[in-house]
């Protein structure tokens, strides 16, 4: 059981960045975005594209220098960081007065366009990304790796090189950004722009670089999150157009099981969800996604603003 | 007496059920012409006026209740399946089909509609989207009643005793496209279709007038779910296969595309905005070779996705709205010919 429960910590890395990013953009633009994961899934594919550019169809894994291997991952952050926030600068800067469920649709028309353009630009092949860890051995990266590592022995939990690179970049890009929700005047100005909009921007807090930097660096997260996912599965064929659509569903039921109306709540629910995701699929396979989804609507019916949720008055 | 003839024939020509058993008739040509259409084409305008069926379910949700869900393929799914294991496995007749398929479909909508709207409309979208990855686990693991992941066959359904070939089925959905039209029309313009445009506009004015928010939005959901359970049936008679992995979210976002661009508020313009997204898919994308076997076979989604951004932003009508601003404007601008042209005449008389 506790095996159960750290291995679901492990597999929760990735999704709680990809929840943070749902928060950020549903904080400062009132909607979710249905895009990220394709956005993520559009900076995988780059990635992959860095370091083979014709996918080898014989099931060959790329097996890059630290190098390029870094570099690689940058510029598929950057992809994501800049795609993501041209989206808000030339679609959701315009309609920021259409409702909640018109910006979801534009999202899901996002959607549409991402997956029809990565096969024309990346061909209809699958790709792959080789698994993050073995390069890194000889950089900084390995000191608070190993750590995590040690960290986990504790608990008599044999956990791999990659896991513990993943639970690393996760933990302190998660704590970076809480910090600079916290202390930054992005983040206070993130705090003004989704407790009250039209008065935040009264009070000269640049309401539309906050929003479109909150778009960015929700996108540079999905990106983070799609390039995690696909190399922790480390063979043949963990890219293909469709493979963050998972993902995104569980970030959103993250989501509400936190509850949308704080930042820590998400993430938390991500948490949950991956060790609840874990135990789950052990006990209950193969119904185990659909148990703990059917298991989340039910917290939601008798707790409609999620475990973490707090009620916002609103004045009509 | 002429004049009273054609009197009377202008009074069913205004009646608004008048277009749609017109257009009905003339869809009707279709079954008998398909040695000149051809199977191809007649297979896609089959394909798209079921999808049709589904989209007008789904335009009550959209345009009236102002609600999005990404559930529509998995209903259609369920409807396939549904049809599959009543009437091939458990050999009932096609009544038990529309018996069970309503429970199972008001079941289904009360259930994902009724958690999601307590909280909020735009929790429906993520609920629905959940249900889709359900959906797909129930096909890939029911495969007694769904065949697993290589999917199923049917044999064709009977009606009162006789089995229907694909014309006759092909029939059988005509029929049940015009009789959906002609039910949307009355639901849109009865007491329900009234509340739900009023919360639309402004929902705490509805309120205000004693409309429940939540009962007239999970009964719409409950339609239109109702609608896409039963294009499903209507899919699987036609069609007579259907595959777990077939319905993704893909079909869900097409759907929503086909409403939003066509006009959500219009059961012309969802015919239009159907047309375009599925009939561009099915009868271009899908059909010429050259477009099918290359990279650009999902070029129809690329297209979908830039209509509904464009439509969303600028063009809230749809397509069938800027039909209709266009016609005004051409109406205005000929009246104002006629205007200055008699106000030319009258100055002359002076």
């Amino acid at each position: 059981m506790l095996d159960l429960i750290l291995s679901g910590l492990i597999q929760s890395a990735p999704l709680t960045l990809a929840t943070l990013g749902v928060v950020l953009i549903f904080k400062t633009s009132f909607t979710t975005n249905f895009a990220q994961g394709m956005i993520g899934t559009l900076a995988a594919y780059v990635v992959t594209f860095i370091l083979m550019p014709t996918p080898d169809v014989t099931g060959n894994v790329p097996d890059p220098t630290v190098g390029t291997y870094t570099l690689a991952i940058v510029i598929g952050i950057a992809v994501g960081f800049i795609v993501s926030m041209l989206l808000d600068l030339f679609i959701f800067r315009k309609s920021r007065y259409s409702t909640p469920v018109g910006k979801q649709i534009i999202t899901m028309g996002i959607v549409l366009i991402i997956t029809g353009l990565i096969p024309t630009f990346f061909g209809i092949n699958e790709r792959s990304l080789p698994r993050i860890g073995a390069q890194f051995e000889d950089t900084f990266l390995n000191y608070p790796v190993q750590a995590i590592i040690w960290l986990f022995n504790l608990f008599d939990y044999n956990i791999l090189y990659h896991q513990a690179v993943s639970v690393f970049i996760a933990f302190v890009l998660i704590t970076v950004i809480f910090v600079a929700l916290r202390y930054t005047k992005w983040g206070l100005g993130v705090r003004a722009t989704a407790s009250n909009e039209n008065v935040a921007s009264m009070m000269g807090v640049n309401t539309k670089l906050i929003t479109s930097m909150s778009w960015a660096i929700a996108g540079a997260l999905g990106a983070i999150a799609a390039i995690m996912i696909s190399s922790s599965r480390g063979y043949y064929g963990n890219i293909n157009t469709y493979f963050m659509i998972p993902i995104q569903v569980q970030a959103f039921f993250a989501a509400i099981l936190g509850g949308f109306s704080t930042f820590y709540g998400p993430v938390i629910g991500a948490v949950i969800f991956g060790v609840l995701n874990s135990v789950f699929s052990f006990y209950l396979n193969p119904w185990g996604n659909t148990m703990l989804y059917l298991l989340i609507l039910l917290i939601v019916l008798f707790k409609p603003l999620g475990l973490f949720g707090k009620k916002v008055a609103k004045k009509v | 007496m002429d004049v009273k003839l054609s009197q009377k024939f202008k009074n069913y020509t205004k009646h608004p059920f008048f277009g749609f058993i017109v257009f009905g008739l003339i869809l009707l040509i279709i079954p008998f012409a398909k040695d000149i259409i051809g199977v191809t084409l007649t297979d896609a305008i089959a394909k798209t006026l079921i999808f049709y069926v589904v989209a007008l379910g789904f335009s009550l949700l959209i345009g009236y209740a102002g609600l999005a869900s990404l559930g529509t393929a998995a209903f259609i799914g369920i409807g396939t399946f549904l049809l599959y294991s009543i009437m091939n496995v458990f050999n009932l007749p096609f009544i038990a089909v529309i018996i069970i398929g309503l429970i199972v479909a008001i079941l289904l909508g009360l259930i994902f509609g009724g958690v999601s709207l307590r909280i909020e409309g735009m929790y429906l979208a993520i609920v629905t989207l959940g249900l889709s990855e359900i959906a797909v686990e129930l096909f890939k693991n029911f495969d007694q009643f769904t065949g697993g992941v290589s999917g199923t066959t049917f044999t064709g359904i009977e009606l009162f005793g006789f089995s229907l070939n694909s014309q006759q089925t092909l029939i059988l959905i005509i029929v049940a496209v015009v009789g959906t039209m002609m039910l949307t029309h009355n639901l849109i313009r009865s007491p329900f279709g009234r509340a739900l445009l009023s919360i639309k506009n402004s929902d705490s004015a509805a309120q205000a007038m004693g409309i429940s928010i939540l009962v007239y939005r999970l009964m719409a959901f409950v339609l239109s779910t109702i609608y896409a359970l039963f294009g499903g049936v209507l899919y699987m008679a036609y069609v007579k296969f259907s595959m777990g992995s077939q319905w993704s979210l893909s079909v869900s976002l097409n759907l929503l595309a086909a409403v939003v661009v066509g006009g959500a508020k219009s059961i012309w313009g969802v015919l239009i905005g159907t047309f375009v997204i599925f009939g561009l898919d099915l009868a271009v994308f899908k059909t010429i070779p050259f477009l099918r076997d290359s990279q650009f076979s999902n070029m129809s989604f690329v297209i979908s996705g830039i209509l509904i951004i464009i439509v969303m932003m600028y063009f809230p009508g749809g397509l069938i709205g800027l039909f209709k601003d266009l016609y005004m404007k051409i109406k205005l601008k000929i009246s104002n010919k006629k205007l200055s042209k008699e106000a030319v005449l009258d100055e002359n008389n002076d």
